[in-house]
C-alpha cells in the first residue's frame, strides 16, 4: 500500500462503512454476550431460588440445563461472529485494496 | 560460544532435576517414568526450536507461521491452569452447581477477546501487545507502562501458579516445595531462554492435548457409566452427596451483587488484557488467522468446562460409591485421600486404574509446566523488548538481553513463590484479572477505538486503573483479613473484585486527561489515528 492510495482508502466511502458496520457487529455481540452473562450471575446474586425448580417430575433443575446452555452458547455467539466477519467483511477488504491499489 | 556446545550445556543443565529425582525413594517408578518422558519430549522440543531460532521474530513470534488450528490449541493451553483442571473439578465435587457458576465465569472472556480486540491487536502489533499501544504513542513512558504492567500481571500469576505448584509437587512426589517450585522455575528457564515462542507454543500444544485427552476419556468412562442419562447422572450423585438435592442448586459463591458484577467485569474484561495471551495472537500469519485461533481455543476451553462439570459429578459418584479406597480412614466425612484438589487425579485412578492415575498426574504438573512457560515468555518480552528496546542492527544482541530477562523473571517468580507460599495466595489471580481489565484493556480500547485518545490520557489513566486495582485489593478482606489478618469491621473495601470500581476511573481518567491535553503532540497523535485505523483493519501491507 503505497502512501498515496492510503490516503484514498482513508477517505473512501467504502472504508468508511466497513469500520461502521464492523463497530456495530462488534456491539451487537458484545452486548448479547453481557446481558447472557449478566443476567445469569444477577439472578443468582438476588434472587438464586429461580433457578431452584425442577424441570418435570426430574430431580434436574432449570439453574443446570440454563448453566450448560450459556457454555454452549458462548462458544456459538463466538462461532456465528467468526463466521460473519469473515463472510462479508473479508471479502469487502480485499474489494477494497484491489480498487485503490489499481489506481 | 558455537550453537553445538550451547546445545550440549543446556541438555546436561537441563537432566538435573531428573536426577533429583531418582535419589528420592518414595518416587513410584511409573510417575518417574512419565515424567522424565514428559521432561524429554519437552526438552527435545525446546533443542528443535532452539535450533531453527534465529532472530527475534523467531523467538518472540515463533516465525509467525503458526497455523490458526494449532493456535487455538496453544491458547487453550496457556489459558487451562492446573487450577482450572484440579480447582473446578474439586468445587464441581463438593458443591455441585457452584462449580459450574465459576466455570462459566472463565469463558465468557474469550468471546469479548474476539470482538473487540483481537484482530486490531494481531494487525498493529509486532511481538507484543505494547507495540500495539505504541503504534501512535510513541513516547518511552507508554512502553514503561506496558511493561511494567505487563511484568505486575505475568508475576501474580506465576507465583500463584508456583504456590500451587510447589504444594502439588510435595503431594504427588513427596518433595519439598521449594525444590519444587526449583525444577518448575528450572525447567521453564530453559524453554523460554532457549526455545523461545517456538518451544513454548509447541510445550502449549502437547500440554493441552494431554489435558484435553484425559478429561475426555474420564468423562467417557463417567457418562458410560450411568448410559449417557444425564438424569441419571445426577439423580445417583445426589444420592451419595451428602449436601444431596442442594448440589442442584447454587450455593455461596456468589453474594452480593457488587460483588458478582465486579467479579463478572474482571473476568470478561481481564481475558482480553492477558499479556500472555495477546502475544500468542501474534504468531500466526494475518488477522484473519488470528481471529480463527480465537474461535478455535473458545471451543476447547468451552468442552473443557463442559467435561470439568462432569467430570465433578462423576468424581461425586465414583468416589463416593468406594469410601474405603478414596477417602482418609474409609470416612467421606474426613475429606478425600490428599485433601481436595486430588480429586481429579483419584477419579482418574477410578476410571482408568493405577497408570492412567499416574499419567493424570504428570499432565497436571505439564499443565502447570506450560502454563508459566507462556507466562515467562510474556515477562521476558516485557522486559527485553517493550522495556529495554530492540538493537536493531544486532539481532544476537537482541537475543541474549532476552535470555537474560527470562533469568530474571525465573528467579523473581521462584523467589517471590518461595516467600509468599505460607500466604493464602487466593486474591492473586483476582488481582492480575483485575489489572488486566482495569488497566491493559481501556489502555488498548481507548486508544485502538477513540480517535481523540493522547499518550498522556492513555498513561495516566492505565496508572490510574493499575493502582487502584492494587490498593483497593490491599483493602479488601482477601487480603486485608486474610493475608494481614486484620479483624473483619475493620475492611475498608468489602468487595470481592474492585474491577468495577477501577474500570471505571481507567476509562474516566483516560477520557478526562485525554479531553485537557492540547498539547501539540496531542494533535499529532489524533492526526494519527486514520492511519492506524487503517493499519488496525487491514495490517502492514507490503
Amino acid at each position: 500500500m503505497k502512501n498515496k492510495n492510503e490516503e484514498i482508502i482513508i477517505k473512501s466511502e467504502e472504508f468508511k462503512n466497513l469500520i461502521k458496520k464492523r463497530n456495530r457487529i462488534s456491539l451487537i455481540f458484545m452486548s448479547l454476550i453481557a446481558i447472557i452473562y449478566f443476567s445469569f450471575i444477577l439472578t443468582i446474586a438476588f434472587d438464586k431460588r429461580l433457578f431452584y425448580s425442577n424441570i418435570g417430575d426430574t430431580i434436574i433443575t432449570i439453574g443446570i440445563p440454563i448453566g450448560v446452555l450459556i457454555i454452549f452458547s458462548t462458544v456459538l455467539l463466538t462461532v456465528i461472529y467468526s463466521t460473519l466477519i469473515s463472510s462479508n467483511q473479508d471479502r469487502e477488504r480485499k474489494l477494497i485494496l484491489k480498487r485503490y491499489d489499481n489506481e | 560460544m558455537n550453537k553445538k556446545l550451547q546445545s550440549i550445556m543446556l541438555f546436561m543443565l537441563s537432566l538435573m532435576p531428573l536426577y533429583s529425582y531418582a535419589g528420592d525413594g518414595e518416587t513410584q517408578p511409573l510417575k518417574l517414568a512419565f515424567i522424565g518422558l514428559f521432561a524429554g519430549i519437552t526438552l527435545l522440543i525446546t533443542y528443535i526450536s532452539f535450533r531453527s531460532t534465529k532472530n527475534k521474530e523467531d523467538y518472540y513470534a515463533a516465525g509467525k507461521n503458526v497455523s490458526s488450528f494449532n493456535n487455538g490449541l496453544a491458547l487453550a493451553g496457556d489459558y487451562l491452569s492446573a487450577a482450572s483442571f484440579l480447582a473446578i473439578s474439586a468445587l464441581v465435587f463438593s458443591n455441585g452447581f457452584d462449580g459450574l457458576i465459576f466455570s462459566i465465569g472463565w469463558l465468557v472472556g474469550w468471546p469479548v477477546l474476539s470482538f473487540i480486540l483481537g484482530e486490531r491487536i494481531k494487525n498493529l502489533a509486532k511481538y507484543t501487545w505494547g507495540d500495539a499501544l505504541s503504534y501512535r504513542f510513541k513516547n518511552k513512558s507508554v512502553r514503561v507502562f506496558t511493561a511494567v504492567s505487563t511484568l505486575i500481571v505475568v508475576l501474580l500469576y506465576i507465583v500463584a501458579q508456583m504456590v500451587g505448584a510447589g504444594k502439588l509437587m510435595t503431594l504427588f512426589f513427596g518433595i519439598d516445595s521449594n525444590y519444587g517450585m526449583m525444577i518448575v522455575g528450572f525447567l521453564t528457564l530453559i524453554y523460554v531462554a532457549f526455545g523461545g515462542m517456538k518451544a513454548t507454543t509447541k510445550i502449549q500444544i502437547f500440554k493441552a492435548i494431554l489435558l484435553l485427552g484425559s478429561v475426555s476419556f474420564m468423562a467417557i468412562v463417567v457418562l458410560n457409566s450411568v448410559n449417557w442419562n444425564p438424569t441419571v447422572l445426577f439423580v445417583k450423585a445426589t444420592d451419595l452427596h451428602t449436601m444431596k438435592d442442594s448440589i442442584l442448586v447454587p450455593g455461596g459463591y456468589i453474594k452480593d451483587p457488587v460483588s458478582a458484577i465486579s467479579i463478572g467485569l474482571a473476568l470478561m474484561f481481564g481475558t482480553a488484557g492477558l499479556p500472555h495471551i495477546l502475544q500468542r495472537l501474534l504468531t500466526v500469519k494475518d488477522s484473519i488467522e488470528a481471529r480463527k485461533s480465537v474461535v478455535w481455543a473458545t471451543n476447547w476451553i468451552g468442552y473443557f468446562y463442559f467435561l470439568t462439570f462432569i467430570i465433578g459429578f462423576g468424581a461425586i459418584i465414583f468416589l463416593n460409591q468406594n469410601p474405603e479406597l478414596y477417602f482418609k480412614g474409609g470416612n467421606i466425612s474426613e475429606g478425600v485421600i490428599g485433601g481436595k484438589n486430588m480429586v481429579a487425579v483419584l477419579l482418574a485412578n477410578a476410571t482408568g486404574g493405577e497408570v492412567f492415575g499416574q499419567f493424570v498426574i504428570t499432565v497436571a504438573f505439564a499443565t502447570i509446566i506450560a502454563v508459566v512457560t507462556g507466562l515467562t515468555l510474556a515477562g521476558t518480552s516485557a522486559i527485553a523488548h517493550d522495556l529495554l528496546g530492540e538493537n536493531e542492527e544486532n539481532e544476537s544482541k537482541s537475543l541474549i538481553k532476552a535470555k537474560v530477562a527470562t533469568v530474571a523473571v525465573s528467579v523473581t517468580g521462584v523467589g517471590l513463590g518461595i516467600a509468599l507460599q505460607s500466604l493464602d495466595v487466593g486474591f492473586m489471580v483476582t488481582l492480575a484479572f483485575a489489572v488486566a481489565s482495569s488497566s491493559i484493556v481501556p489502555a488498548l480500547m481507548m486508544s485502538i477505538l477513540w480517535k481523540d485518545s493522547t499518550t498522556k490520557g492513555v498513561v495516566v489513566g492505565g496508572w490510574a486503573g493499575l493502582i487502584s486495582s492494587i490498593v483497593l485489593t490491599i483493602l479488601s478482606p482477601s487480603i486485608w483479613v486474610e493475608v494481614l489478618h486484620f479483624s473483619n469491621s475493620t475492611v475498608l473495601f468489602p468487595f470481592a473484585s474492585p474491577t468495577l470500581f477501577t474500570m471505571i476511573i481507567a476509562f474516566a481518567t483516560i477520557w478526562v486527561v485525554s479531553l485537557w491535553d492540547n498539547s501539540e503532540n496531542a494533535e499529532l497523535e489524533r492526526l494519527h489515528f486514520d492511519k492506524q485505523q487503517l493499519i488496525s483493519e487491514f495490517g502492514e501491507q507490503e
